[in-house]
Protein backbone atom coordinates (compact mmCIF):
# COMPACT_ATOMS: atom_id res chain seq x y z
CA UNK A 1 0.00 0.00 0.00
CA UNK A 2 2.53 2.32 0.87
CA UNK A 3 4.75 1.68 -2.20
CA UNK A 4 1.39 2.45 -4.19
CA UNK A 5 1.21 5.89 -2.26
CA UNK A 6 5.05 6.30 -3.26
CA UNK A 7 4.34 5.86 -6.65
CA UNK A 8 1.11 7.95 -6.73
CA UNK A 9 2.86 10.49 -5.31
CA UNK A 10 5.88 10.04 -7.88
CA UNK A 11 3.46 10.35 -10.59
CA UNK A 12 1.94 13.54 -9.20
CA UNK A 13 5.15 14.86 -9.49
CA UNK A 14 5.48 14.02 -12.73
CA UNK A 15 2.14 15.40 -13.55
CA UNK A 16 2.79 18.66 -11.80
CA UNK A 17 6.31 18.76 -13.46
CA UNK A 18 4.92 19.51 -16.78
CA UNK A 19 1.45 21.52 -15.70
CA UNK A 20 0.04 18.08 -17.96
CA UNK A 21 -3.02 16.64 -17.49
CA UNK A 22 -2.17 12.80 -18.67
CA UNK A 23 -3.83 10.80 -16.05
CA UNK A 24 -1.15 8.76 -14.18
CA UNK A 25 -2.43 6.08 -11.87
CA UNK A 26 -0.71 3.08 -12.95
CA UNK A 27 2.60 3.60 -11.20
CA UNK A 28 3.94 4.66 -14.87
CA UNK A 29 5.59 8.25 -15.49
CA UNK A 30 3.58 10.22 -17.63
CA UNK A 31 2.42 13.36 -18.61
CA UNK A 32 5.95 14.91 -19.88
CA UNK A 33 5.80 16.49 -22.70
CA UNK A 34 8.19 14.94 -25.45
CA UNK A 35 11.54 16.93 -25.06
CA UNK A 36 13.65 19.35 -27.28
CA UNK A 37 16.57 17.01 -27.03
CA UNK A 38 16.64 13.21 -26.64
CA UNK A 39 19.20 10.75 -25.21
CA UNK A 40 19.50 7.94 -27.92
CA UNK A 41 17.56 4.90 -27.01
CA UNK A 42 20.61 2.61 -27.19
CA UNK A 43 22.59 4.55 -24.50
CA UNK A 44 19.34 5.49 -22.62
CA UNK A 45 18.16 1.90 -22.20
CA UNK A 46 20.83 1.15 -18.85
CA UNK A 47 19.25 3.81 -16.94
CA UNK A 48 16.01 2.49 -16.82
CA UNK A 49 14.75 1.31 -13.51
CA UNK A 50 14.06 1.59 -9.85
CA UNK A 51 17.02 2.54 -7.29
CA UNK A 52 17.58 3.02 -3.96
CA UNK A 53 20.64 5.61 -2.90
CA UNK A 54 23.22 3.96 -0.91
CA UNK A 55 25.85 6.80 -0.71
CA UNK A 56 25.76 10.56 -0.93
CA UNK A 57 27.76 13.08 0.04
CA UNK A 58 27.42 14.18 3.01
CA UNK A 59 26.93 18.01 2.38
CA UNK A 60 24.07 17.24 0.35
CA UNK A 61 21.89 16.39 3.55
CA UNK A 62 20.09 13.50 2.28
CA UNK A 63 19.53 10.58 4.54
CA UNK A 64 18.18 8.70 1.71
CA UNK A 65 16.21 8.67 -1.18
CA UNK A 66 14.57 6.57 -4.33
CA UNK A 67 14.40 7.11 -7.88
CA UNK A 68 12.62 5.96 -10.77
CA UNK A 69 13.84 6.48 -14.54
CA UNK A 70 11.92 5.05 -17.21
CA UNK A 71 10.52 5.75 -20.47
CA UNK A 72 6.95 6.96 -20.53
CA UNK A 73 4.38 4.85 -22.03
CA UNK A 74 2.98 6.93 -25.26
CA UNK A 75 5.82 8.86 -25.97
CA UNK A 76 7.51 8.37 -29.50
CA UNK A 77 10.37 8.91 -29.93
CA UNK A 78 10.91 7.23 -26.56
CA UNK A 79 12.61 9.78 -23.92
CA UNK A 80 13.66 9.29 -20.22
CA UNK A 81 12.14 10.70 -17.31
CA UNK A 82 12.25 10.51 -13.51
CA UNK A 83 10.97 11.21 -9.96
CA UNK A 84 12.84 11.08 -7.09
CA UNK A 85 11.91 10.75 -3.56
CA UNK A 86 14.45 12.19 -1.04
CA UNK A 87 14.82 12.41 2.47
CA UNK A 88 16.10 15.05 3.56
CA UNK A 89 17.69 16.43 6.36
CA UNK A 90 16.83 20.26 7.39
CA UNK A 91 18.73 22.91 9.62
CA UNK A 92 17.38 21.53 12.68
CA UNK A 93 18.61 17.85 11.67
CA UNK A 94 14.92 17.10 11.66
CA UNK A 95 14.16 14.84 8.56
CA UNK A 96 11.94 15.64 5.60
CA UNK A 97 10.48 14.28 2.46
CA UNK A 98 11.09 16.16 -1.08
CA UNK A 99 9.85 14.48 -4.12
CA UNK A 100 11.24 15.67 -7.32
CA UNK A 101 11.24 15.43 -11.18
CA UNK A 102 14.20 14.29 -13.36
CA UNK A 103 13.54 15.68 -17.03
CA UNK A 104 14.39 16.81 -19.47
CA UNK A 105 17.42 14.14 -19.92
CA UNK A 106 20.33 14.70 -21.75
CA UNK A 107 23.36 12.67 -22.95
CA UNK A 108 26.62 13.66 -21.54
CA UNK A 109 30.09 12.17 -22.29
CA UNK A 110 29.89 9.85 -19.01
CA UNK A 111 26.16 8.90 -19.41
CA UNK A 112 23.32 10.64 -18.90
CA UNK A 113 21.86 13.93 -16.96
CA UNK A 114 18.77 15.32 -16.11
CA UNK A 115 17.62 18.70 -14.29
CA UNK A 116 15.90 17.70 -11.08
CA UNK A 117 12.56 20.28 -10.52
CA UNK A 118 11.01 20.53 -7.25
CA UNK A 119 7.35 22.00 -6.67
CA UNK A 120 8.47 23.85 -4.19
CA UNK A 121 6.43 25.70 -1.76
CA UNK A 122 5.42 29.43 -3.41
CA UNK A 123 5.28 28.73 -6.99
CA UNK A 124 1.97 28.21 -8.79
CA UNK A 125 0.70 24.83 -8.76
CA UNK A 126 2.13 23.33 -11.88
CA UNK A 127 5.51 25.57 -11.57
CA UNK A 128 8.81 23.73 -10.93
CA UNK A 129 11.74 25.17 -9.92
CA UNK A 130 14.79 23.90 -11.07
CA UNK A 131 16.75 23.12 -8.03
CA UNK A 132 19.55 20.70 -9.10
CA UNK A 133 21.30 18.69 -11.95
CA UNK A 134 21.75 15.10 -11.43
CA UNK A 135 24.31 13.48 -14.13
CA UNK A 136 24.38 9.38 -14.02
CA UNK A 137 27.33 7.65 -15.17
CA UNK A 138 27.18 4.77 -17.63
CA UNK A 139 26.50 1.97 -15.34
CA UNK A 140 29.41 -0.63 -15.32
CA UNK A 141 27.38 -3.42 -14.03
CA UNK A 142 23.72 -4.31 -13.72
CA UNK A 143 23.13 -3.80 -9.97
CA UNK A 144 24.54 -0.11 -9.14
CA UNK A 145 24.34 2.95 -10.95
CA UNK A 146 26.83 6.04 -9.97
CA UNK A 147 26.65 10.12 -10.25
CA UNK A 148 27.20 13.24 -9.40
CA UNK A 149 24.22 14.99 -7.97
CA UNK A 150 24.35 19.25 -7.74
CA UNK A 151 22.72 20.32 -5.07
CA UNK A 152 21.86 23.04 -2.18
CA UNK A 153 25.01 24.99 -4.12
CA UNK A 154 27.33 21.83 -3.70
CA UNK A 155 28.30 18.89 -6.27
CA UNK A 156 27.89 15.26 -4.18
CA UNK A 157 29.03 11.68 -5.45
CA UNK A 158 25.86 9.60 -5.21
CA UNK A 159 25.20 6.18 -5.88
CA UNK A 160 22.43 3.88 -6.42
CA UNK A 161 21.22 0.34 -5.83
CA UNK A 162 19.28 -1.24 -8.60
CA UNK A 163 15.63 -2.71 -7.22
CA UNK A 164 13.25 -5.18 -8.49
CA UNK A 165 10.41 -2.99 -9.70
CA UNK A 166 7.98 -4.79 -7.27
CA UNK A 167 10.09 -4.48 -4.27
CA UNK A 168 8.12 -2.21 -2.13
CA UNK A 169 10.73 -0.26 0.81
CA UNK A 170 9.31 3.27 0.48
CA UNK A 171 9.29 3.38 4.06
CA UNK A 172 11.85 1.10 4.69
CA UNK A 173 15.14 3.07 2.75
CA UNK A 174 18.05 2.42 4.19
CA UNK A 175 20.07 5.36 4.99
CA UNK A 176 22.53 6.07 2.90
CA UNK A 177 26.50 6.21 3.37
CA UNK A 178 27.81 9.73 3.91
CA UNK A 179 30.49 10.21 1.75
CA UNK A 180 33.83 12.32 3.00
CA UNK A 181 34.13 15.41 0.27
CA UNK A 182 37.87 15.50 -0.29
CA UNK A 183 38.95 14.53 -3.66
CA UNK A 184 42.76 14.99 -3.48
CA UNK A 185 44.83 13.44 -1.04
CA UNK A 186 45.53 15.56 2.41
CA UNK A 187 49.11 16.71 3.21
CA UNK A 188 49.93 14.65 6.24
CA UNK A 189 51.02 15.30 9.57
CA UNK A 190 49.21 18.10 11.32
CA UNK A 191 46.15 20.56 10.39
CA UNK A 192 48.30 22.80 8.93
CA UNK A 193 52.14 24.13 7.97
CA UNK A 194 52.31 25.90 11.18
CA UNK A 195 52.10 24.03 14.25
CA UNK A 196 51.45 26.84 16.59
CA UNK A 197 48.03 27.23 14.52
CA UNK A 198 46.77 24.41 15.20
CA UNK A 199 48.09 22.69 18.31
CA UNK A 200 46.97 22.92 21.93
CA UNK A 201 43.38 23.26 23.27
CA UNK A 202 40.42 23.55 21.77
CA UNK A 203 36.74 24.58 23.14
CA UNK A 204 33.31 22.98 21.66
CA UNK A 205 31.59 25.81 20.80
CA UNK A 206 27.95 24.04 19.82
CA UNK A 207 27.14 22.90 22.40
CA UNK A 208 23.18 22.57 23.19
CA UNK A 209 21.13 22.19 26.14
CA UNK A 210 21.34 18.58 28.04
CA UNK A 211 18.82 16.44 26.35
CA UNK A 212 19.03 14.02 29.54
CA UNK A 213 18.58 16.74 31.87
CA UNK A 214 15.29 15.67 34.11
CA UNK A 215 15.52 12.50 32.52
CA UNK A 216 16.13 10.21 35.16
CA UNK A 217 16.43 7.06 34.47
CA UNK A 218 15.91 7.23 30.85
CA UNK A 219 19.14 9.42 30.42
CA UNK A 220 22.02 7.22 29.93
CA UNK A 221 19.40 5.53 26.52
CA UNK A 222 18.36 9.07 25.66
CA UNK A 223 22.77 9.76 25.30
CA UNK A 224 23.16 6.96 23.51
CA UNK A 225 20.09 6.88 21.49
CA UNK A 226 20.84 10.94 20.34
CA UNK A 227 24.18 9.78 18.86
CA UNK A 228 22.91 7.45 16.73
CA UNK A 229 21.68 8.61 12.81
CA UNK A 230 23.73 10.40 10.01
CA UNK A 231 23.07 13.62 11.24
CA UNK A 232 25.19 14.02 13.88
CA UNK A 233 24.34 14.12 18.00
CA UNK A 234 23.36 17.21 20.07
CA UNK A 235 25.91 17.81 22.64
CA UNK A 236 26.22 18.91 25.70
CA UNK A 237 29.80 20.09 26.38
CA UNK A 238 33.23 18.80 24.49
CA UNK A 239 36.94 20.03 24.12
CA UNK A 240 40.09 18.71 22.11
CA UNK A 241 43.54 18.69 23.02
CA UNK A 242 45.79 18.46 19.80
CA UNK A 243 49.81 17.67 20.63
CA UNK A 244 52.24 18.19 17.86
CA UNK A 245 55.59 16.34 17.02
CA UNK A 246 56.01 13.82 14.04
CA UNK A 247 52.74 12.33 14.50
CA UNK A 248 50.60 14.64 15.78
CA UNK A 249 47.56 13.31 17.54
CA UNK A 250 44.41 14.47 19.34
CA UNK A 251 42.31 13.48 22.16
CA UNK A 252 38.64 14.54 21.76
CA UNK A 253 35.85 14.29 24.91
CA UNK A 254 32.27 14.54 23.74
CA UNK A 255 29.55 14.64 26.52
CA UNK A 256 25.78 13.44 24.99
CA UNK A 257 24.07 14.56 28.46
CA UNK A 258 25.00 11.85 31.19
CA UNK A 259 27.36 10.14 28.78
CA UNK A 260 31.37 11.12 28.30
CA UNK A 261 32.88 9.67 25.59
CA UNK A 262 36.29 9.90 24.58
CA UNK A 263 37.90 9.88 21.20
CA UNK A 264 41.68 9.54 19.92
CA UNK A 265 43.08 11.41 16.62
CA UNK A 266 45.60 10.62 14.67
CA UNK A 267 46.46 10.85 10.87
CA UNK A 268 46.04 14.34 11.06
CA UNK A 269 45.91 16.34 7.21
CA UNK A 270 44.99 19.29 5.77
CA UNK A 271 43.87 20.24 2.35
CA UNK A 272 43.06 23.76 2.04
CA UNK A 273 40.84 24.37 5.04
CA UNK A 274 39.77 20.40 5.25
CA UNK A 275 41.34 19.64 8.05
CA UNK A 276 40.94 15.56 8.53
CA UNK A 277 42.02 12.66 11.04
CA UNK A 278 41.33 8.97 11.83
CA UNK A 279 39.13 8.65 15.20
CA UNK A 280 40.09 5.93 17.43
CA UNK A 281 38.56 3.59 20.14
CA UNK A 282 41.21 3.72 23.73
CA UNK A 283 44.40 5.50 22.24
CA UNK A 284 45.16 6.98 18.57
CA UNK A 285 46.73 3.30 18.00
CA UNK A 286 43.19 2.59 19.21
CA UNK A 287 40.49 0.59 16.58
CA UNK A 288 39.77 3.40 13.87
CA UNK A 289 36.04 4.10 14.12
CA UNK A 290 35.84 6.68 11.36
CA UNK A 291 36.73 9.93 10.15
CA UNK A 292 37.34 13.74 11.37
CA UNK A 293 36.48 15.86 8.96
CA UNK A 294 35.96 19.73 9.46
CA UNK A 295 36.66 23.11 7.92
CA UNK A 296 38.72 25.81 9.43
CA UNK A 297 37.62 29.07 9.54
CA UNK A 298 40.13 31.87 11.55
CA UNK A 299 40.18 29.69 14.91
CA UNK A 300 37.57 27.71 14.07
CA UNK A 301 36.69 24.29 13.08
CA UNK A 302 33.58 22.91 11.97
CA UNK A 303 32.94 19.82 10.86
CA UNK A 304 31.93 15.77 11.86
CA UNK A 305 33.08 13.62 13.77
CA UNK A 306 32.57 10.01 13.03
CA UNK A 307 32.29 7.12 15.52
CA UNK A 308 31.12 3.66 14.65
CA UNK A 309 27.40 4.27 15.33
CA UNK A 310 27.72 8.10 16.19
CA UNK A 311 27.80 11.00 14.40
CA UNK A 312 28.82 14.14 15.81
CA UNK A 313 28.39 17.82 14.31
CA UNK A 314 31.34 19.61 16.00
CA UNK A 315 32.65 23.42 16.22
CA UNK A 316 35.78 23.78 18.41
CA UNK A 317 37.38 27.51 18.91
CA UNK A 318 41.08 27.10 19.47
CA UNK A 319 42.54 28.42 22.78
CA UNK A 320 45.72 28.22 21.90
CA UNK B 1 3.59 5.01 104.59
CA UNK B 2 6.06 3.98 101.59
CA UNK B 3 2.83 2.05 100.30
CA UNK B 4 0.71 4.26 100.35
CA UNK B 5 2.79 7.27 98.44
CA UNK B 6 3.12 4.93 96.17
CA UNK B 7 -0.44 3.84 95.29
CA UNK B 8 -1.46 8.00 95.57
CA UNK B 9 1.15 8.48 93.06
CA UNK B 10 0.04 5.37 90.71
CA UNK B 11 -3.60 7.20 91.15
CA UNK B 12 -2.11 10.31 90.33
CA UNK B 13 -0.28 9.41 87.25
CA UNK B 14 -3.19 7.14 85.62
CA UNK B 15 -5.79 10.03 86.45
CA UNK B 16 -2.97 12.03 84.52
CA UNK B 17 -3.14 9.46 81.56
CA UNK B 18 -7.07 9.49 81.76
CA UNK B 19 -7.51 13.55 81.78
CA UNK B 20 -5.01 13.60 78.43
CA UNK B 21 -6.65 10.88 76.65
CA UNK B 22 -10.28 12.18 77.67
CA UNK B 23 -9.87 15.44 76.46
CA UNK B 24 -8.02 14.81 73.28
CA UNK B 25 -9.32 11.36 71.99
CA UNK B 26 -11.19 13.03 68.79
CA UNK B 27 -7.85 14.94 67.78
CA UNK B 28 -6.29 11.98 69.04
CA UNK B 29 -7.79 10.12 66.39
CA UNK B 30 -7.42 12.32 63.38
CA UNK B 31 -3.71 12.57 64.35
CA UNK B 32 -3.42 8.88 64.22
CA UNK B 33 -5.51 8.64 60.75
CA UNK B 34 -2.72 11.18 59.33
CA UNK B 35 0.10 10.12 60.88
CA UNK B 36 -0.91 6.15 59.22
CA UNK B 37 -1.16 7.91 55.83
CA UNK B 38 1.94 9.31 56.79
CA UNK B 39 3.65 6.37 56.98
CA UNK B 40 1.86 4.87 54.36
CA UNK B 41 3.12 7.54 51.75
CA UNK B 42 6.71 7.69 53.30
CA UNK B 43 6.43 3.75 52.45
CA UNK B 44 5.37 3.96 48.98
CA UNK B 45 8.07 6.81 48.31
CA UNK B 46 10.73 4.57 50.03
CA UNK B 47 9.97 1.37 48.09
CA UNK B 48 9.79 3.37 45.08
CA UNK B 49 13.11 5.28 45.66
CA UNK B 50 14.33 1.97 46.29
CA UNK B 51 13.18 0.41 43.34
CA UNK B 52 14.44 3.14 41.23
CA UNK B 53 17.99 2.73 42.94
CA UNK B 54 18.03 -0.88 41.64
CA UNK B 55 16.88 0.33 38.03
CA UNK B 56 19.78 2.99 38.23
CA UNK B 57 22.33 -0.14 38.85
CA UNK B 58 20.74 -1.89 36.43
CA UNK B 59 21.42 1.14 33.74
CA UNK B 60 24.64 2.14 34.90
CA UNK B 61 25.71 -1.46 34.78
CA UNK B 62 25.16 -2.13 30.71
CA UNK B 63 27.70 -1.72 28.63
CA UNK B 64 27.95 1.71 26.09
CA UNK B 65 27.00 -0.14 22.69
CA UNK B 66 29.48 0.14 20.09
CA UNK B 67 27.55 -1.78 17.12
CA UNK B 68 23.95 -2.49 15.72
CA UNK B 69 23.72 -5.83 17.78
CA UNK B 70 24.77 -3.95 20.45
CA UNK B 71 22.82 -0.72 20.50
CA UNK B 72 19.33 -3.16 20.10
CA UNK B 73 20.91 -5.16 23.46
CA UNK B 74 21.21 -2.00 25.13
CA UNK B 75 17.30 -1.01 24.03
CA UNK B 76 15.99 -4.22 25.24
CA UNK B 77 17.62 -4.24 28.31
CA UNK B 78 16.54 -0.54 29.02
CA UNK B 79 12.85 -1.77 28.19
CA UNK B 80 13.22 -4.29 30.44
CA UNK B 81 14.73 -2.59 33.45
CA UNK B 82 12.34 0.38 32.55
CA UNK B 83 8.85 -2.19 32.60
CA UNK B 84 10.07 -3.78 35.50
CA UNK B 85 10.21 -0.37 37.52
CA UNK B 86 7.15 0.45 36.27
CA UNK B 87 5.00 -2.47 37.37
CA UNK B 88 6.88 -1.47 40.93
CA UNK B 89 6.04 1.62 41.30
CA UNK B 90 2.42 1.05 39.61
CA UNK B 91 1.60 -1.79 42.52
CA UNK B 92 2.29 0.98 45.45
CA UNK B 93 -0.17 2.52 47.02
CA UNK B 94 0.98 6.08 46.94
CA UNK B 95 0.81 9.46 46.36
CA UNK B 96 -1.05 11.18 42.92
CA UNK B 97 2.30 12.30 42.26
CA UNK B 98 3.76 8.58 42.15
CA UNK B 99 0.69 7.46 39.80
CA UNK B 100 1.63 10.18 37.30
CA UNK B 101 4.85 8.48 37.82
CA UNK B 102 4.08 5.06 37.16
CA UNK B 103 1.94 6.66 33.91
CA UNK B 104 5.21 8.27 32.79
CA UNK B 105 7.11 5.23 33.01
CA UNK B 106 4.41 3.13 31.26
CA UNK B 107 4.91 5.54 28.54
CA UNK B 108 8.47 5.40 27.99
CA UNK B 109 8.18 1.35 27.90
CA UNK B 110 5.83 2.13 24.65
CA UNK B 111 8.46 4.56 23.25
CA UNK B 112 11.63 2.27 24.26
CA UNK B 113 9.68 -0.73 22.49
CA UNK B 114 9.49 1.35 19.44
CA UNK B 115 13.10 2.37 19.67
CA UNK B 116 13.68 -1.29 19.62
CA UNK B 117 11.76 -2.38 16.64
CA UNK B 118 13.77 0.87 14.77
CA UNK B 119 16.73 -0.71 15.89
CA UNK B 120 15.82 -4.03 14.48
CA UNK B 121 15.02 -2.63 11.14
CA UNK B 122 18.86 -1.32 11.42
CA UNK B 123 17.23 2.44 11.29
CA UNK B 124 19.49 4.66 13.80
CA UNK B 125 18.03 7.53 12.41
CA UNK B 126 14.54 6.38 13.93
CA UNK B 127 15.88 5.43 17.28
CA UNK B 128 17.02 8.86 17.59
CA UNK B 129 14.16 10.97 16.52
CA UNK B 130 12.34 8.26 19.09
CA UNK B 131 14.53 9.38 21.69
CA UNK B 132 13.08 12.82 22.03
CA UNK B 133 9.67 11.57 23.11
CA UNK B 134 11.44 10.30 25.88
CA UNK B 135 13.37 13.37 26.20
CA UNK B 136 9.69 15.46 26.47
CA UNK B 137 8.42 13.00 29.20
CA UNK B 138 10.99 14.80 31.90
CA UNK B 139 10.78 11.73 33.78
CA UNK B 140 13.20 13.24 36.41
CA UNK B 141 11.30 16.28 36.95
CA UNK B 142 7.65 14.26 37.15
CA UNK B 143 9.21 11.83 39.82
CA UNK B 144 11.50 15.37 41.57
CA UNK B 145 7.39 16.17 41.37
CA UNK B 146 6.56 13.37 43.24
CA UNK B 147 8.89 13.51 46.08
CA UNK B 148 10.87 10.75 44.63
CA UNK B 149 14.71 11.95 45.03
CA UNK B 150 16.49 8.57 43.95
CA UNK B 151 13.94 8.30 41.19
CA UNK B 152 14.83 12.16 39.83
CA UNK B 153 18.35 11.05 39.66
CA UNK B 154 20.10 9.43 36.28
CA UNK B 155 22.03 6.54 36.50
CA UNK B 156 25.14 6.95 36.97
CA UNK B 157 27.17 5.91 34.01
CA UNK B 158 30.97 5.70 33.87
CA UNK B 159 33.02 6.94 30.88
Amino acid sequence: MKHRLLVAALALVAVLAVGGVAGATTGSINGYPQPKVYVPFGKAVPFEGRFELTEVGRGANLRSGEMKIEFPETSSPKFLAGAAAFYEYNSLGQTETALFALYPFRSTKDGVSALVRNQGLNGHLGETLKVGRLELFEPTDQETLKGELEFHGGTYKVAFKRLEDESALAARLQPAKQITEQKAEPTPGGWGPDPAAWEGAYELTNAAPDPTEEAGVLAPVIGVAQGLGTIGTTLSEGSMDVSGGGSPTATVELNTGQTQRTYYLSSLGYLGNLRVAKVHDGSPTGRILGNFEARQKGDRLSGTLEAGLSHYRVEFEHQG
Amino acid sequence: MKRLALTAATIALVAVVAGCGGGGDTSGSAASTGTNADAAGDAASAAANEACADANREIAALPAPGNETAVLEYLEETEETVAKLQVEVADLDGSPGITEYAQALATSVTVLNEMANAARSRNPDEVRELSKELEKLRLGRVAEAAGLETCAEAPEVES
